[in-house]
Order: structure tokens, then C-alpha cells, then sequence
């Protein structure tokens, strides 16, 4: 790879992608999907619910909270502790799951970007299968890389801390001038990894690597593309961020309306209000959703076309 | 299965709702040996071993189950007895990481956008569900079996009924429901107000205006009109506080009416509802002083001193006590 890789040009990528999302359903659907199934993944906003509970358990009376706390004390300790591994093993099960369906849909999402912009016609079926062959890469990329960087890091930082609390004078500048530049290697190695990710998982599924391989080749080719890539991923931001909020001009606007003008209202004009501003709300969710598919399937493709660029005269 | 044909949506979602019933039937018949406890403690016991030994285990085990029998017999129960069968394309069962993947991965994708993957089966011209092109699985009817799916589909809702009669009966007879269902009550009653700030600031404008009116009729001498607010505050109150203001209205309007025996019930109740809230107090002092009760008035009114006092009508009550 000594040779210089081709670039991309930004507007052809753009207009292509729109045009494979725009045709391609298939493509729309499975970049819902990768998007749904990433959010509901590992960082769901389950403990805020159940902190909830615990708010709304505490303010049972004391009496009531003694009289269940003793009869479920007088539960056998053998009945809880076979509740608690079957727990984890659920757990675990949905993780896995999860894991997978994520990693699925990710391959299934590339798939169908790659047939769309060979001028194929995408189907759920064709993305699948050409997927199946990739799983175990694509899962072992969504895992691995991350939690060595996350692993590294926490280990580098606890050393660091620790050394920041145990030293004074000299040593503690040299350790807080090393603390100030282990952040700034972390962020650049998350964004770098970030970004090898991007190529190594088209290289898996697309090159058939393995994916150590795969991660290698997406490192070489961000390590050398990183300012370009930068620059593309952050005009992505950028573009999803101001699609996104769109919507929420009028809908900020109706709400604020409504706000102002309710004490107004008559009582049937007030019940007719609240269920235009459901009907309102419902509508937001499908937009969004539609949204949320499209803004994914769009990045997966523009990172398709590009990563064919570069292949194109590269050569795979 | 030479005669096979692909099968529609509406024998499948009747093999599943068979199979969706058999779990509901294996999660519903334990309930009646657990409400064969007489104490609690058995109760609980009980409760939680059908939790660890069915309720978590059948969760766990349905994916493998299914996929087990899709891979092993070409289908679910459900399914085998609506003549149904699972295949891939080659018309093989498919292998257990196939069925797992069917199962689980295929599922969750053709039920994320409102179920609309399994009403694609509608509309396939092969009968295909999103869960199914994701896997390259056909669903084959190779017997004309749902008149005997719907049988046991309908004997197992009638098993179904008649269990969770079985189960209302004996809850209805059963000497610990009383206990148990006072403890749900008071579990779900919302905490009483922790200052008399608290209280106070928790009455509504409008349960305020209401006590106002109440009042009013006191003065007028209208006691069943302000009995009937008084109830309408009780029945209307939205927390603990707006509760014990109408008993404490109904209070007022038994001591202007001179029953004195009545103005202790509900002065009492209101103290009980909001024990923090200055105004019980006061009047629940001014009802126990009525009845002559001069120590527990003076204990009362002194209760209104510590929680709000800027009360200065508690002092009249005390020198009146003298």
C-alpha cells in the first residue's frame, strides 16, 4: 500500500447514496434496523427507569416495606441464589443475541449498500445470506478492538491516578504532563479506531477477511485517509444533525402554540387539542423512524462508495 | 411432503397462538398449587420457587426449545399440529443455528417496525415473513391440520378460563387475600407529606376553593351540603393531604352540628391521613376539647405548635384547655 490511494469526491459520494437510499427500501430498512438495534444494544436507558422505581419503592410506608421484607426474608437463601444465575444466564443470553442481531444487521446493512451501487436490486433475503459467511468477524470487530481500547485506557488511567495520588513535587508535574497526553492518545486512538472500524468491516464483508486482517487493512487505510475521513465524517454529523432537528421547528412551534393559547380553550376545543397534539406526537415518532433508517442507510452507503473508490484503482 | 404448499399467514398465526397458549398454560396451572398456601410466609415461599423453577427456566429455554424442534421435527408443537413444517430452500429442516438465528435474530428483526415482517406473509408471493428471507426458510403446510390446531387452540383457552376462574374463586375464598390485599392497598397508597410545609403546599387551589364553599355552608347552617362537599373532597382527593382537608371539613361541620361523636371519627382519620399537617391537628384538638378529652386536646394542640408555629390558634385552644 506504498502507492497514493485515490480520493473521493464528496458531492459524487453524496448524490449517489441519496440515490441508493432513494431506490432501495431494502437498504432504508436494514439501516433502521442497524440504527434500533445499536441504540437498544448496551446503552439502553434502562437504569434511569429502574432508579425510577426505586424513587417511587421508597416511598412505600416503613410497615409495608418490614412486613415484605420479612416474609420474603423467610424465602429459602437457595430459592434466591437459583433466581440470580438464572437472571445472569438471561442476561447473557440477550446479550449474546443482541450482539449478534446487531452484527447482522450491520453486514445485511453493507450488503445492500454494496448491491444498490452495483446497480442490483437489494433484497432481505440476498443481504442475509451474503452476511451469514461475515458473522463471526463483524462480531468480533463490534467487541474486541473496543473493549482492548476501553481496557487499556481504564488500566493506563488507574495507574496514572494512582501514581498522581501517592507522588508530590517533580514526579507529580511529569505525571500530570503524561495524564494530560494519555487523554489527548485516547481520544486520537478512539477516533482511529473509530474510523479503521469503518473500512475494517466492508474489508470483512465485502473482501471476505478475517478480522484481524480486516482491522488491519481499515487501520493502514484510516491511518492514511484519517484528515479526509475526518472531514467526511464530521460533514455526515453535521448534515444527519440538521435533518434530524428539522422536524422539530414546527413541532416546538405547534407545542409552544399550544401552551400559550390552552387556558383559552373550551373543554371540547381542549380534548380536540389533545388529540391533535397526540396525533401530532405520533406522527413526529414515524418521521423520525423514517428518519433514523434513512440517515443510517445514507452513512453505510456514502462509507460504501467511498471505500469503492479507494478499492477501485487500489485494487482489492 | 410431496403435497406441500406454501402456508398463509393466518394457519401460521393460529400455530403460533397454539404455541403461544401451551406457554401460557405452563405459566397459569402452577398458580393453583401456590394459592394452596395458608400462610403467608408459605405464600411467598411458594411464589418464589414458581419463579425460579418455571416462570425464569420457560423465558430461557423457549428459543431452544423451538429452535431445537424446528430443526429436529421442522417445526413447534404449534406447528406440527397445524400440519406445518419448517424448511430451507432444499426442503431440509434447517440445521439448529439456522432455527436459533430464525428464532431469535429473525424475530426481533420482523417485529421492529410494528410487526410489519410477519404481515409480509400476507403479501409474499411465497408465503415469506421478514424472519424467513432472513434465513432462506419456507413455511410449508404439508397436511391440512387446523381444524385440529383449532381445536386444541380453543380446548386450550377454555383450559385457560377455567383455571383463571378456579384461581378467582379461591382467591375470593382464601383466608389470606384480606391480608394480602391490604397489603398491596398500602403499598400503593402515595406517601403522607413529611412537613407541614409539604402538606400544605400539596392541597390544590381548587381543593382549597372547595373547603372554602364547605365552610361556607357551615355558616349557613346547610351541614348536609357541606357533608356532601366534604365527601366529594374525600372521594375527588388527589394525595393524603386534600384527603384529610375533607375530613377535616366533615369534622367541622359534625362539631357545628353537635355530634361530637362523629367529629372524633373523622378528626381522628384526618390526623391519620396527614400526620404532618398542622390543620388535623387543630381541629381534631378542637373536636377531642368538645368532648371534654382535655389531655389528648392539649397533646393535639401541642402537636400544632411544633409543626407550624406561626399557627396562632393553637394558643387559644391551650388557654381555653386552662
Amino acid at each position: 500500500m506504498g502507492e497514493n490511494l485515490p480520493n473521493w469526491k464528496i458531492s459524487e459520494l453524496y448524490s449517489k447514496a441519496w440515490t441508493i437510499v432513494k431506490k432501495s427500501k431494502v437498504v432504508w430498512l436494514f439501516g433502521l434496523a442497524a440504527a434500533i438495534l445499536n441504540l437498544a444494544g448496551f446503552d439502553s436507558g434502562n437504569i434511569f427507569s429502574s432508579t425510577r422505581d426505586a424513587v417511587v419503592n421508597e416511598s412505600q410506608s416503613s410497615e409495608t416495606s418490614e412486613t415484605l421484607n420479612s416474609l420474603l426474608s423467610s424465602v429459602p437463601t437457595s430459592i434466591y441464589v437459583a433466581i440470580g444465575i438464572e437472571v445472569i444466564l438471561f442476561l447473557i443470553l440477550m446479550v449474546v443475541i443482541a450482539i449478534i442481531t446487531s452484527a447482522w444487521a450491520e453486514g445485511s446493512l453493507l450488503n445492500t449498500t454494496k448491491e444498490a451501487s452495483e446497480g442490483k436490486s437489494p433484497s432481505i433475503a440476498s443481504a442475509s445470506m451474503a452476511t451469514f459467511p461475515h458473522l463471526k468477524p463483524l462480531i468480533w470487530l463490534s467487541i474486541v478492538p473496543k473493549l482492548v481500547l476501553g481496557l487499556s485506557a481504564l488500566g493506563i488511567f488507574a495507574a496514572l491516578f494512582t501514581g498522581l495520588g501517592a507522588t508530590s513535587g517533580l514526579p507529580k508535574i511529569l505525571l500530570a504532563v503524561l495524564t494530560g497526553m494519555a487523554v489527548f492518545i485516547t481520544i486520537y486512538a478512539s477516533l482511529l479506531l473509530g474510523m479503521s472500524l469503518i473500512w475494517a468491516v466492508r474489508s470483512a464483508v465485502f473482501d471476505n477477511k478475517g478480522a484481524v486482517a480486516a482491522l488491519k487493512e481499515g487501520y493502514v487505510l484510516a491511518k492514511r485517509k484519517f484528515w479526509r475521513m475526518l472531514g467526511l465524517g464530521t460533514l455526515n454529523n453535521i448534515i444527519s444533525g440538521i435533518v434530524l432537528f428539522l422536524p422539530l421547528i414546527p413541532s416546538v412551534i405547534i407545542f409552544v402554540l399550544a401552551l400559550v393559547f390552552w387556558p383559552n380553550l373550551k373543554d371540547e376545543s381542549q380534548a380536540a387539542a389533545t388529540i391533535t397534539l397526540i396525533s401530532g406526537a405520533a406522527i413526529l415518532i414515524a418521521i423520525y423512524i423514517f428518519l433514523f433508517g434513512a440517515i443510517t442507510a445514507f452513512k453505510a452507503a456514502v462509507w460504501t462508495l467511498a471505500y469503492e473508490k479507494i478499492k477501485e484503482k487500489h485494487g482489492k | 411432503m410431496e403435497n406441500k404448499t406454501p402456508a398463509g399467514f393466518w394457519v401460521r398465526l393460529l400455530a403460533y397462538s397454539v404455541d403461544v397458549l401451551i406457554h401460557t398454560t405452563l405459566l397459569f396451572a402452577p398458580f393453583l398449587l401456590i394459592v394452596k398456601s395458608s400462610t403467608m410466609i408459605g405464600l411467598a415461599t411458594n411464589f418464589m420457587t414458581y419463579v425460579a423453577v418455571i416462570v425464569i427456566p420457560s423465558f430461557l429455554l423457549l428459543n431452544f426449545y423451538t429452535a431445537s424442534f424446528t430443526s429436529r421435527f421442522g417445526g413447534s408443537i404449534g406447528k406440527l399440529l397445524t400440519g406445518l413444517r419448517v424448511t430451507n430452500s432444499d426442503g431440509n429442516f434447517l440445521n439448529f443455528k439456522y432455527s436459533f438465528f430464525r428464532q431469535t435474530v429473525g424475530y426481533t428483526f420482523a417485529g421492529l417496525l410494528l410487526w410489519v415482517g410477519f404481515l409480509a406473509i400476507l403479501r409474499d408471493k411465497n408465503k415469506q415473513g421478514w424472519h424467513d428471507k432472513a434465513v432462506g426458510s419456507y413455511v410449508w403446510k404439508i397436511n391440512n391440520l387446523w381444524p385440529l390446531g383449532l381445536g386444541v387452540l380453543i380446548a386450550l383457552i377454555v383450559l385457560n378460563v377455567s383455571i383463571a376462574k378456579s384461581l378467582a374463586q379461591m382467591a375470593k375464598t382464601h383466608p389470606l387475600t384480606p391480608q394480602l390485599l391490604e397489603l398491596i392497598a398500602e403499598s400503593a397508597r402515595p406517601k403522607a407529606p413529611e412537613t407541614n410545609v409539604e402538606a400544605v403546599r400539596s392541597i390544590s387551589e381548587a381543593a382549597a376553593q372547595r373547603r372554602e364553599e364547605g365552610l361556607r355552608a357551615v355558616e349557613d347552617e346547610d351541614y348536609s351540603g357541606a357533608q356532601k362537599i366534604a365527601s366529594e373532597m374525600i372521594v375527588q382527593a388527589k394525595n393524603p393531604s386534600e384527603e384529610a382537608l375533607g375530613y377535616d371539613l366533615a369534622t367541622e361541620t359534625f362539631l357545628a352540628e353537635g355530634k361530637i361523636e362523629e367529629a372524633l371519627q373523622t378528626g381522628k382519620k384526618s390526623t391519620e391521613l396527614s400526620p404532618n399537617f398542622a390543620l388535623t391537628h387543630l381541629i381534631y384538638a378542637i373536636a377531642l376539647a368538645a368532648n371534654g378529652q382535655k389531655d389528648e386536646a392539649e397533646s393535639e394542640a401541642q402537636k400544632v405548635m411544633i409543626l407550624d408555629p406561626t399557627n396562632e390558634e393553637y394558643k387559644t385552644i391551650l388557654e381555653n384547655l386552662k
